[in-house]
């Protein structure tokens, strides 16, 4: 006992979080001994809306909290560890702190390219300037903007945007779509312009279908802006994890959830989709690592954790 | 050990069919890293954005009023939804705009205040948009059907009228003191953005007239708290029982 404990302190002073990974992997490893296995850790955020400083040293709730500096360094240092890593936005990347009003959204693209995203999609207040204002800035992005479910045909993002991306990490192929939110009653109609929004369940079929079965893709991940869930009947990432057949992942946004361990979704195969959402404000880095054997086997073991990070925490 | 905590949680086999892509999920672990003060920062963001941190530091940096408490968004009712929605009446009277009644969503509101100084990036955080102010005329069935479409939402910031939500419908309703007269036209004064029927405002296509302004919301606030600055004032809206719930 009194071993373990020593051993555990000092993981947690060399390692990010460490203790908590440390149990699950020997676990893990007790369990698939004799398996050769690939991990893919994907990393994600929503809604950061503009928020490139830390929230100020005020004494209110979020002080000192927050900010790309300190997430940049989080991201790097888990890139040191990890060989297969996913960085994704699920959108709303604008508006909320005046680095938006004077620069309209530069600095939160060219920074997203720093911390080299793989792939983000537009929220509804991405299209606060217009969808000129947005195209404006694509050409400081490096990572594609995924939207299946807006037409963006007769707008300035025509042609600017994919329905999909298909990512190869370490011999695994992830594809990963994109969902935006109805924008009529949300954006001004000047805002979003000829944008169309089509229904985004059929997009999701269609896309899932065609990243999984024609793809052949062993992971298939969602970036919504859709929202978490609603009170009233409208289409949410919980409705949409439930008609879905191939989506093991939904990333979701707007709705500003801050979610501790992702929901665990039973979809239309009967299989688990989970669904994340981190709040907003760049408060939080969202991190799912997974496992994937090279046997065929039938068995798949699942384990959740969950750690918090206390603000003395140091990594 | 005390810093860390952390839970495990269950174990669960399950079974998934044998086709499909060539290799098998097997774990799934997730985290959530919760961004701190104390954390390490990476110096080619923090010296990439600098230059435009100073800029913004050397101009929304100044303390435009000071409040005496935080002020928060609440339902029906909060001092932030009074605050902001007096802060639209006073700054629009003094521009000489007629209207009855000042409404925005609470939606709207992005930030609580916080009790002390009150800095100009706090509004523009508060208030990020460029939404101008929009007169809307209502017949009095539709000023009805307004009412009722905030008290279906639960409640929203407004200044110039009274009214109760009673299942989801508004009663009881005053407009500047005077009993709402059904037979009457109104003026409600709104953003851009309720008078085109964003966050679910459909009502607002009911207008019988409507005239947008050349005169922003936020700068609205602040023109507000330059008056209260200069009359020597602290902020400290309170609650007043203009929305109640039966």
């Amino acid at each position: 006992m009194e071993e373990s404990k020593l051993n555990r302190r000092r993981f947690l002073k060399t390692s990010v979080g460490g203790a908590a990974l440390l149990a699950l992997g020997l676990k893990s490893n007790n369990l698939f001994a004799a398996e050769e296995t690939t991990k893919l850790t994907i990393l994600h955020t929503n809604d950061v809306h503009s928020r490139i400083d830390a929230f100020p040293m005020d004494g209110s709730r979020n002080a000192g909290k927050g900010g790309v500096a300190a997430r940049a360094a989080l991201i790097n240092k888990i890139r040191s560890e990890e060989k297969n890593v996913l960085l994704l936005d699920a959108g709303d990347i604008f508006q909320g702190t005046p680095y938006f009003n004077y620069w309209g959204g530069e600095l939160e693209i060219k920074m997203m390219s720093m911390m080299n995203y793989d792939a983000s999609i537009m929220g509804n207040h991405d299209f606060d300037n217009g969808v000129e204002g947005f195209a404006k800035q694509l050409k400081f992005a490096n990572f594609p903007i995924l939207n299946a479910n807006y037409n963006f045909t007769d707008t300035a993002m025509e042609g600017k945007t994919k329905g999909y991306q298909i990512f190869k990490k370490g011999g695994l192929k992830i594809g990963v779509y994109g969902l935006g939110i109805e924008l009529t009653g949300l954006v001004n109609p000047q805002q979003y312009g000829n944008t169309k929004y089509l229904e985004p369940i059929a997009k999701a079929v269609e896309m899932e279908r065609f990243l999984k079965l024609d793809q052949k893709c062993d992971l298939v991940i969602c970036l919504s802006h859709l929202g978490y869930k609603y009170k009233e009947n409208k289409v949410s990432d919980i409705v949409l994890a439930q008609n879905t057949y191939y989506t093991d992942l939904i990333i979701g946004g707007h709705t500003h959830t801050f979610l501790n361990v992702p929901d665990s979704i039973k979809n239309k195969n009967g299989n688990e989709t989970l669904v994340n959402q981190v709040g907003f404000a760049g408060l939080n880095l969202g991190r799912i690592d997974y496992d994937f054997n090279h046997l065929k086997s039938k068995k798949v073991s699942y384990t959740s954790a969950i750690e918090v990070i206390d603000n003395n925490f140091k990594i | 050990m005390q810093k860390l905590r952390f839970k495990i949680g269950i174990v669960t086999l399950a079974f998934l069919g044998a086709c499909g892509p060539k290799l098998q999920l097997a774990k799934t672990e997730k985290q959530l890293y919760p961004i701190s003060a104390e954390m390490p920062e990476d110096s080619a963001i923090l010296s990439f954005y600098q230059p435009y941190k100073l800029k913004l530091d050397s101009i929304m940096n100044d303390v435009l009023a000071v409040s005496s408490k935080e002020i928060k968004k609440g339902s029906p009712e909060g001092t932030l939804n009074n605050f902001f929605a007096d802060a639209m009446y006073d700054s629009a009277k003094e521009k000489g705009i007629e209207f009855d009644v000042a409404y925005t969503n609470s939606g709207g509101l992005r930030i609580s205040l916080p009790e002390g100084n009150i800095y100009r990036y706090k509004i523009f955080e508060l208030m990020p948009f460029e939404n101008a102010f929009t007169r809307v005329k209502f017949k009095g069935e539709d000023m009805q059907k307004f009412f009722d479409y905030i008290a279906e939402s639960g409640g929203d910031p407004i200044s110039g009228a009274r009214f109760t939500i009673a299942n989801k419908k508004a009663v009881d309703i005053t407009i500047n003191g005077k009993p709402f007269d059904v037979t009457k036209d109104y003026v409600v004064l709104t953003s851009d953005y309720m008078a085109n029927g964003g966050d679910g405002g459909v009502i607002f296509s009911k207008n019988i007239e409507r005239k947008d302004l050349d005169y922003k919301l936020r700068d609205a606030i602040l023109d507000y708290l330059a008056k209260m600055n200069k009359e020597g004032k602290k902020l400290n809206p309170v609650l007043d029982g203009r929305i109640k719930i039966k």
